[in-house]
């Protein structure tokens, strides 16, 4: 159990949050033929597009009612109605997801009303699906933006299921999850005869090179969204994937079941504890080889990272996923964990505290670290601490092909364990490859 | 056919006393057709010498030589990186049937030209050997041409393992370099190292030491060293050959022609790294320092073993294997018994009868300790009846024995951590704390779902 501890700085020098109308415009970004619109200001969406297209190196849909001055200070229904309407005649997408930011929530707006009278005035538009999320930036942040969001995708779009269908799977992913982690969760359940609907589906949606599109050129699809009360289990991988699953199984009845992460070997293992019962079948012996693999790379790499202090900035949900798998499969000490906001698994994580903060705070509370885990920005505190920076989360300015790599089942987990003890081998090497002071005035003198 | 024997002739070797004259005239033991393990002679005078790091270390042979074998050495240098660079001539087909000496000439010409080295070292290889390449002639000429010491290095892989590598490599030093440069300060007191190799900077854990004390290092041969030094090598009080198979004919050498004496020790653990301390000083024979000394190692004893405590906390009672090369192989024992480990095993395959008395005396006699063929059947076999908790071991063993799921500590020359003196035995009981402790034994021993049906 950790004690999570709420920095309460008046100040955040390397900000770690992100806000919270980003996150839930992130979820819609996985649903086909979709387009988010942030009910705020024009600049609201335009840094968020910014980040976001900067982070996948993609072009990024979004939209915005476009706030203007007398706007903001009359409100009225004016700019969300006229936004979904431009973009409905525009783009013709089959999601709105239409999310609050702090400006319209300072305001007050009334946005369910607001869509109710939208639909009785627009007959014609009555019948599209707008989802609506309540996202001020001023509460949350991203993570809880992007939790709320899929919740609120599923209690809008998913019908009353007509039939069901015993090998169909539901899988909830995470904000945190790559779409190289759901190709490699999509395998794995393909090898177990399932087909698996993941939700949102990034791998579908992002980083394929396609023709200019306004909206979404693929990911979850609105019928997929529609059925998934007809499969017979949902997985939810990663807290802000819960909610989700959780309702789709108290309204629907289909059970579902709760992974914090697929990074680790003993997560993998139950993941295929569960399919095995669920199933009565095997993975076939590919999956066995790369448990083997994984097996054989922890035991070559132990010298590398055993004994090593990191210190770790990330959203929850990977939060939790690395100090499950460094601390209690690798025995890495965690020497500072930093999370922007405060959710639940920080609560049951096997360390001593968990900070809710900003990067700063590594640099306040850790002393001695061997590597940072965190963002792109995380490079000004590992240099602070003249250590490895491994980038993983967002935003991943400076890399590219980030977002295909796999962190879950055997082969992601042995993809990263690869990565992390790389890091601390080629630092340990440069390190000793240095040349003390007095052993070069020597020679000084000498020569 | 080269002409060996004389490195044979070693009075101070307690394998070749031991010997009869029939069995002196055949060398040291043959590598076994089938069952051979370890480097070859080219590959031990490679590893002595490369150290002396400005330099140009060229293999006259086929591309595996150098090919297969550059910048594999965990030795490290404050004065140039071309102990890190492969030369070779990577001679051809052509070559072969047609000699290679003119291509050789062109290499160390080309060389010297684009590098400007103090010197070159030209080793002779299996292939070249054959072909009748005449090494010493060509240098010979080659020096007149290029204007530096261009030395030959007799040592093709076929004459034997890697220990008499070792030796042809002393010898070279001894015929070709040492002497051959006078030094410009004499005063003070100047030591050699033989057989340091300053693996993963294990060389710079000790100078700190030598500093307080004003003993002056001449030439570590060869660990972080430069040609000059090595050629100014017979200006020395002392030689402390600190991996006693390797040059300790090239100590004894010394001795003879230059009056320069030689003790052996090692710098592994408290007690080898004082007593090593205490035989320098003593050799210098000034009361002074010797009093300066017995103090120095008093505070840095102390010093230390208050920094172990939380390590031996763990570590005590622990049962250890190990199986490593030469000096290590008792030097280590003591050091890991330091921190109140249990020694189950360790290799004896590499030692001299001088190591294994030693080892005896570490294990007060208990010869079944002495592992005379640590081959990977052998050590599962000790890992699994001993219920070893970690082994020590280098070179490819350890990927074997790692089979058994037992926790290890890499010892080999590749490694990157550095054990020496009082310092590296700090480092050591933090990285065997780290092997002992890493959950990751425990989850390579858990059973896979499938087989839980």
């Amino acid at each position: 159990m950790a004690k999570v501890i709420d920095t309460k700085k008046s100040c955040a020098v390397y900000p770690l949050k992100l806000s919270q109308p980003m996150g839930a415009a992130y979820c819609f970004l996985g649903i086909d033929k979709s387009m988010p619109i942030m009910h705020g200001s024009q600049g609201c969406a335009a840094f968020a597009k910014t980040f976001l297209t900067r982070h996948f190196r993609e072009l990024i849909p979004m939209q915005t009612t476009a706030l203007s001055e007398i706007a903001t200070v009359i409100g009225g229904d004016s700019n969300i109605h006229e936004a979904i309407k431009n973009v409905i005649d525009k783009n013709n997408p089959n999601v709105v997801g239409l999310v609050s930011t702090g400006v319209s929530e300072t305001r007050g707006d009334d946005v369910i009303g607001s869509l109710k009278r939208f639909k009785s005035n627009f007959p014609d538009y009555a019948d599209k699906k707008v989802v609506y999320v309540s996202t001020p930036d001023y509460l949350g942040s991203f993570e809880t933006g992007y939790e709320k969001a899929l919740l609120e995708v599923v209690k809008a779009l998913v019908e009353p299921p007509r039939r069901k269908y015993r090998d169909k799977v539901n899988i909830f992913v995470s904000y945190a999850l790559t779409a190289g982690d759901i190709e490699e969760i999509k395998d794995m359940l393909k090898d177990f005869e399932l087909d698996a609907v993941v939700v949102p589906d990034f791998s579908r949606s992002i980083g394929l090179m396609s023709d200019f599109s306004p909206i979404t050129i693929g990911g979850t699809t609105l019928e997929e969204i529609q059925g998934l009360a007809s499969s017979s289990f949902s997985i939810a991988i990663g807290y802000s994937s819960k909610a989700a699953a959780e309702y789709l199984e108290k309204e629907y009845n289909v059970p579902m079941f709760y992974f914090e992460s697929l990074l680790g070997l003993k997560s993998t293992d139950e993941f295929y504890e569960l399919l095995i019962k669920l199933t009565g079948r095997e993975p076939s012996d590919k999956y066995k080889r790369y448990r083997s693999r994984l097996l054989d790379t922890m035991a070559d790499g132990q010298f590398y990272f055993s004994g090593k202090s990191v210190a770790l900035g990330l959203g929850p949900d990977l939060l939790t996923s690395l100090v499950l798998f460094l601390k209690e499969e690798l025995g890495l000490n965690i020497e500072c964990a930093v999370s922007p906001v405060h959710t639940p698994n920080l609560d049951l994580l096997p360390i001593d505290t968990v900070y809710i903060g900003d990067l700063e705070d590594i640099k306040l509370n850790a002393k001695h670290v061997d590597m940072i885990i965190s963002n792109t920005n995380g490079q000004h505190i590992a240099k602070h601490f003249k250590v490895p920076l491994l980038r993983i989360g967002i935003p991943i300015f400076d890399r590219v092909g980030h977002f295909f790599r796999t962190y879950v089942g055997y082969k992601g987990t042995l993809e990263f364990l690869c990565e992390l003890t790389n890091l601390f081998l080629e630092h340990d090497e440069e390190k000793s490859y240095e040349v003390p002071e007095f052993a070069k005035q020597m020679k000084e003198e000498i020569l | 056919m080269m002409n060996l024997e004389h490195l044979f002739e070693e009075p101070t070797c307690s394998h070749n006393k031991a010997k009869s004259p029939e069995e002196k005239k055949k060398g040291c033991p043959k590598p076994k057709p089938g069952a051979a393990a370890g480097g070859c002679a080219f590959d031990g005078a490679q590893i002595a010498l490369l150290p002396i790091a400005d330099a140009v270390h060229l293999v006259h042979g086929p591309i595996a030589c150098a090919g297969n074998s550059w910048d594999n050495r965990g030795t490290r240098s404050s004065v140039s990186d071309y102990y890190r660079m492969g030369f070779t001539t990577d001679i051809s087909e052509n070559d072969v049937i047609f000699g290679g000496e003119k291509r050789l000439m062109k290499a160390i010409e080309e060389s010297v030209k684009k590098y400007s080295p103090p010197a070159v070292f030209v080793y002779a290889t299996c292939v070249t050997s054959m072909i009748g390449d005449d090494l010493e002639s060509i240098c010979k000429r080659a020096q007149a041409k290029v204007g530096v010491p261009v030395i030959p290095v007799n040592s093709p892989g076929f004459v034997g393992s890697k220990n008499l590598g070792n030796k042809i490599a002393g010898e070279s030093l001894f015929k070709y370099v040492i002497g051959t440069r006078e030094p410009k300060n004499t005063e003070g007191y100047y030591i050699n190292l033989l057989g340091e190799y300053n693996i993963a900077g294990e060389l710079w854990q000790i100078i700190p030491i030598f500093n307080e004390l004003g003993i002056k290092i001449r030439a570590c041969i060869s660990g972080d060293t430069t040609y000059n030094e090595v050629a100014a090598a017979h200006r020395a009080r002392l030689n402390m050959v600190v991996c006693s198979k390797a040059l300790v004919s090239l100590a004894r050498a010394m001795e003879q022609k230059y009056n320069i004496p030689y003790f052996e020790g090692s710098f592994y653990g408290i007690r080898d790294t004082s007593e090593a301390i205490m035989n320098i000083v003593t050799m210098i024979g000034d009361e002074e320092l010797i009093l300066k000394a017995k103090k120095l190692i008093e505070e840095k004893e102390k010093e230390t073993r208050e920094a172990l405590k939380p390590y031996i906390e763990i570590l005590k009672g622990k049962r250890v294997l190990i199986n490593t090369g030469g000096v290590k192989s008792w030097s280590m024992v003591s050091q890991v018994k330091e921190l109140g480990m249990e020694v189950v095993g360790t290799s004896a395959k590499k030692s001299t009868k001088e190591d294994k008395e030693r080892m005896l005396e570490i294990f007060e006699g208990d010869e079944s300790k002495l592992i005379d063929d640590p081959n990977p059947k052998e050590l599962i076999r000790l890992i699994k009846e001993h219920n070893v908790d970690v082994l020590m071991a280098g070179g490819r063993s350890m990927y074997v024995a790692m089979k058994t799921k037992v926790a290890f500590l890499d010892t080999n020359q590749e490694r990157i951590h550095a054990y020496a003196g009082y310092e590296g035995m700090i480092n050591l009981a933090k990285n065997l704390v780290s092997a002992v402790n890493t959950p990751v034994w425990k989850l390579v021993k858990e059973v896979a779902p499938w087989q839980k049906l």
